[in-house]
This record gives C-alpha cells, structure tokens and sequence, in this order.
C-alpha cells in the first residue's frame, strides 16, 4: 500500500507510544508541510482534516496496520488554530469492533491548552494495495 | 394569466416610505397568490413555466394564507394564475379579501369574463390587469399560444368597459399588462397610446427567458439597447402627451421595480417565493407559517439589504437607490438573484458573472488542498457545487483513491464558496474561515481520482458568523459517498482593534 503524499509527509512528522488501551502520539507540522503554501496563502495552518489524518495514522500505528481508512466521523470539535511547528500531544482511546473496525477517541493538546477533541471510527487499509 | 410579475404602476405601486418601514419591520404590503396553475393561454413568456406537482391549495388554505398576509402587513391582495378566472372558487376568494378590508387585483387573459363577471369584479372595486402584448390578431394568439387569444381578451376588454371599467376616481381600476418581446417591440410605442388615451394604466415590462426552460423563449428577448431606446421613446409619449413624467429603468415602463422589499408570491401547490421571476423556492406554507418562512430567508435577507449585497455594476449605478434592476431576470439568466440585471442597458457590455462559476477566487484554499471546483447553484440557505477529482492531488494516493478526509474538505469548502460568492471586491480579501466542528460524518463509498462529484450543501443554524450545516457529496448520476454536518466560522468583516 502506498499512502497519499499528505499522509506520507503526516506520517514522518508523527511519533506514537502505544499503550494497552490506547496511544500517546505527537504531531509537529513544520514550515515545509506542503499543505502551509494553500492553507492559507501567508497565514499557514494546519487544515483540520490533517488533524484527523493524524489520528488514523497514530492509529494504525497502534494497531499495527499500514494505515486506517476512515469510516465515519463521530464527533470533532476544533478549538484552536494549529500554527506551523506546534507540537500537537494525542491521547488516544482504542476499542476494537467485532467486525474489524476500531474506536478512537482522542483528545488533543498544544502546550496543554485543549485544541481539538476527535471519536472516530475506522477500518485498516487492506494490505499490499 | 402567469406571463409576468404583478405589481403594475399608475396607482398601483406603494410609496418609498411604505416599503421602507416594511422592509425594516420584516412584513409585507402585498401577497400574489396563484390561485390555479391551469391556464387557457400557453404564452411563450409564461415565468410559471413548469406546472407544481400536486394537488393545490384548498379554498380554507388560500384564505388561511391571506389572513396571514394581513397579519404580516399586506394591504392588496394580488390574484394570479394560471387563468385565475379558471379557478372555480374565485368569487368567494374576492368576497373574503374584501371582509378583511384589503384591496384586490386581478391579473386574467380575460378567460371567464362575461358580462356578469365584469359587474361582479366592478362592484367589488377589484382592480382588473387584463393581458394584452398587442394590437395584432396574429401576434396576440401567438403571444397567447391560443388561436382564440386575441378574441378573448378584447371581448373581456368589451364587457369590463360595459361594467364602468376604468374609473379610477371611483376606484375602479383597469391596466394592461403587456410583456416586451421581439414580436410586440415596434408597436409598443402605440400600444402605449392607445391604452393610456382609454383611461387604462399600461404595465409594461421587460422579458426574460426562463433558464432551464426547453422553451424559454430565448428567441424572443429584445437587446438592452433596444430596449434604452424604447423606454426613453416612452416616456417622452408620457411626458409630451399625458403630463406624466418619469425616469426610464428597467423592468417596467413608467415605475420601479422592488416588489422583493414588500411582496411575496404563494403558488398554487403553496410554494412561497419573493416573485415569479425568482423562482428559489423559499418554504412551502403548508408546512410553516409564511411569517416564519419570510423571516428565516436568507434570499429575503440579502435582497432587503440589497445595497450591500447586490453586485456591479447595480451596485454602484447612479439609480441604486431608487432601482436594482429585476431580480427575476437576473436570476433566470445568470442564476443569481443579487447579480447585476442583464437586461438593463446601464450594466451593458459590463462583466456579469453567470452560474456555475469558478470557486478558486470565492474561496481562501489554494490549488492543493481546494476540494470543490465550481460553484454551480446557490438557493435558499442552500448551494450546490462541483468537484473533479484532480489526480495531481497529494489527497490522492498512487491507486487514485482520495483520502476520505477530504470530504469534510468539500462541505466545508461549499459552503465558503456560498459565502464568498455573496461578498463585494471589497470583502472578498477579509473572507476567513474556521472548521469548528463536524458531526456524523459517515463515509459510505469511494472516490477515486476522475470521478466526477456534486457536493449539496444546506444551512441548517445561523449564529452571528456562526453556521450549522449539513452536507452531502454524491459521484455525479451516482450514489452518495458521504454525508454529514459541520460547524463553521466564517466572516468579511475587517479585525478588531489593532
């Protein structure tokens, strides 16, 4: 499986400690993340889907999976803008579906201010795609 | 008869003081209310255009919906159709408007005007607006779509003039309505005579074709410097002739056009819109009180606050005040309803954005993570827009999927291109927006790079800068692939303090 360019780059910027109910992830979007230059001209912020895309990305991280596709989006509330080289912290909640798809519930910090708050549910890519 | 808009001069017309306070108090001073769809006439000019599926308004509802009208301020009532003397029930609709002491008019091709009718309508002070586009037998039944046309308004004609029509003074009045097209241009000018020197009040307005429409007539429009010459012509016959004078603009021969500041039109299936040209359903009053459907419009919102919104060159013309060209004929040709009016010979040779338009210059996003391409129709708290699944995307992986996160993009980018679409050259460089939340969003197919999108969005809350909105991404002809809603944050307005 090859992931999109946006997940490859989220990816090199992610570092996850996994846990046995959950995991502990940080993300750091520096000035070269290639979504800054259109989001917005001049003003860069992380785009809230990217936040999401985190999470599915610490995600299969925890669960061993190359990636997760995202099934449906419970709940996301946004807080605060994420500005280049902040430092998000992830705490993450992971209940496993009987059919193959997983829970994440995860709470997310910048310098322990709450930024966003995301429950998700999601499916591993298939493997080898 | 349903060709035309409703709301004629000479007398007919409300003053600016009276649609100012109506504008600032949410009201009304008139309700337009087609009684049936069914007509005698196919005219080529109809706005109506497609008949409503379903059976219409009982005889309770339409009084019901006049009783609501009064509430909100309404003093005329303006009967419409179809042929609204086809509507079997029309003689106890009149009875009723006048126990609720508003005035009444009556917009018919003349079809069940007998002479009993005529004395009817006469006795009860209903103002009559008979169709007539011409003097010709041949151009009238084309006009009409009906071999019988010409005959039957002149012999309606006939009868109303045997029951004391016109008698303005007693307020017995009587008006034509004739809408100008490439078949009626050349004789209007006598057409205009011949009515004003009977004691007749001529309604004359510009035509339109229906967008959409197989048959919108567009074959029949006359150009806007046709036009110009033809409205300075009249009103130098009314000036020089009959001591009237007025100031050419369109729509309307001899008045202003702003009936979208003070009236309404219920169609017969109970559809509610600001006028027969501007056909964005606004609510349906069998479902919610027309108070609230009026109050909840954001089309009615902008168009009262049409100085600010209205686009150029409207916007800035040296008759802004008093004018915003038609909104019915701006809509139905370049489908949008605050764009500047085509058909207005002070925005000739001007640039006029027409639906659907490019997104990139609405929206902030730039080209990598801009997830909506077109902005294709804007309604009532509603847009629709169109997305081709670039596959240069970094969103797309190396087997052409996008990545599902992108559809949050999409909902929210529609309805940023919704707002932008809306702001002046001036605001456009204070558009700024913020995603603050999304819910129950649920993936339900996949989208790969090529596939053709149509994302609908809707606002469901409004508070301040604050929007709820629920959004819906389908493959075009295809299935929907997600659906769920979002909250946004989204201004134009200048920072605070430093």
């Amino acid at each position: 499986m090859k992931m999109n360019q946006v997940r490859s780059q989220i990816q090199s910027m992610l570092h996850v400690e996994s846990g046995a109910d959950g995991f502990r992830a940080t993300f750091k979007a520096d000035s070269d993340f290639m979504l800054f230059r259109d989001h917005f001209r001049g003003r860069p912020v992380v785009p809230g889907i990217s936040l999401i895309q985190a999470v599915l990305l610490a995600g299969a991280a925890h669960e061993g999976a190359d990636d997760l596709r995202l099934c449906a989006l419970k709940n996301a509330k946004f807080f605060a803008a994420v500005l280049p080289d902040d430092q998000v912290l992830i705490d993450a909640a992971v209940v496993r579906g009987e059919d193959s798809t997983v829970d994440i519930k995860a709470n997310l910090t910048v310098n322990q201010k709450r930024l966003a708050q995301i429950a998700l549910t999601a499916r591993p890519a298939p493997a080898g795609r | 008869m349903s060709s035309d808009c409703v709301i004629p001069a000479d007398g007919f017309s409300f003053s600016r003081e009276e649609i100012a306070q109506c504008v600032s108090r949410q009201g009304l001073l008139s309700l337009e209310i087609e009684l049936t769809p069914a007509c005698n006439f196919h005219c080529p000019t109809c706005y109506l255009g497609d008949q409503p599926k379903g059976s219409g308004l009982s005889h309770e509802q339409i009084c019901d919906a006049i009783g609501q009208a009064r509430d909100l301020g309404a003093r005329r009532i303006i009967l419409f159709g179809g042929e609204p003397t086809l509507y079997p029930r029309l003689r106890d609709v009149i009875d009723f408007i006048r126990t609720q002491k508003l005035e009444i008019e009556l917009f018919t091709n003349g079809g069940k005007i007998d002479a009993e009718m005529a004395r009817f309508l006469h006795d009860r002070d209903v103002a009559v607006v008979l169709r007539l586009d011409t003097l010709d037998r041949q151009v009238q039944n084309r006009l009409a779509g009906c071999g019988r046309g010409y005959d039957i308004i002149h012999e309606a004609l006939a009868k109303l003039w045997q029951a004391g029509y016109p008698d303005p003074a007693r307020g017995k009045r009587l008006a034509t309505s004739t809408v100008i097209c490439d078949d009626n241009f050349d004789e209007m000018p006598d057409l205009w005579r011949w009515i004003r020197t009977r004691g007749m009040a001529p309604y004359v307005e510009i035509f339109a074709p229906r967008s959409g429409a197989p048959k919108n007539g567009q074959e029949l429009r006359v150009s806007s410097d046709r036009l110009k010459r033809l409205f300075d012509a009249l009103s130098d016959i009314d000036r020089a002739e009959f001591g009237r004078k007025w100031e050419p603009q369109p729509p309307l021969g001899g008045d202003a056009c702003k009936r979208n500041l003070f009236s309404c039109v219920v169609r017969a299936g109970g559809e509610v819109f600001s006028c027969v040209g501007l056909t964005i359903p606004l609510g349906n009053i069998r479902e919610q009180p027309l108070r609230n459907i009026l109050h909840a419009s954001e089309v009615l919102e902008n168009l009262r606050n049409y100085r600010m919104k209205i686009k150029e060159p409207c916007r800035s013309c040296f008759k802004a005040e008093d004018c915003y060209g038609c909104r019915g004929a701006a809509y139905q040709l370049t489908g949008d309803y605050l764009a500047a009016d085509p058909s207005c010979w002070h925005a000739a040779g001007a640039a006029i954005d027409v639906l659907p338009v490019e997104v990139a210059g609405l929206i902030p996003h730039g080209p990598a993570i801009r997830m909506v391409d077109r902005l294709a129709e804007v309604g009532e708290r509603q847009a629709r827009t169109e997305l081709t699944v670039p596959a240069d995307s970094p969103l797309v992986d190396a087997d052409g999927r996008l990545d599902e996160t992108a559809y949050v993009e999409m909902i929210a980018q529609s309805l940023a291109a919704c707002y932008g679409f809306h702001l002046s050259r001036d605001e456009e460089h204070l558009h700024a927006g913020f995603l603050l939340g999304i819910k129950a969003l649920t993936v339900c197919g996949e989208v790969r790079a090529g596939d053709r999108l149509q994302i609908h969005v809707r606002k469901l809350a409004r508070y301040g800068d604050l929007g709820v909105a629920e959004g819906t991404i389908r493959v075009c002809d295809g299935p929907v692939v997600a659906r769920g809603e979002i909250k946004i944050w989204q201004s134009s307005r200048p920072p605070q303090g430093e």
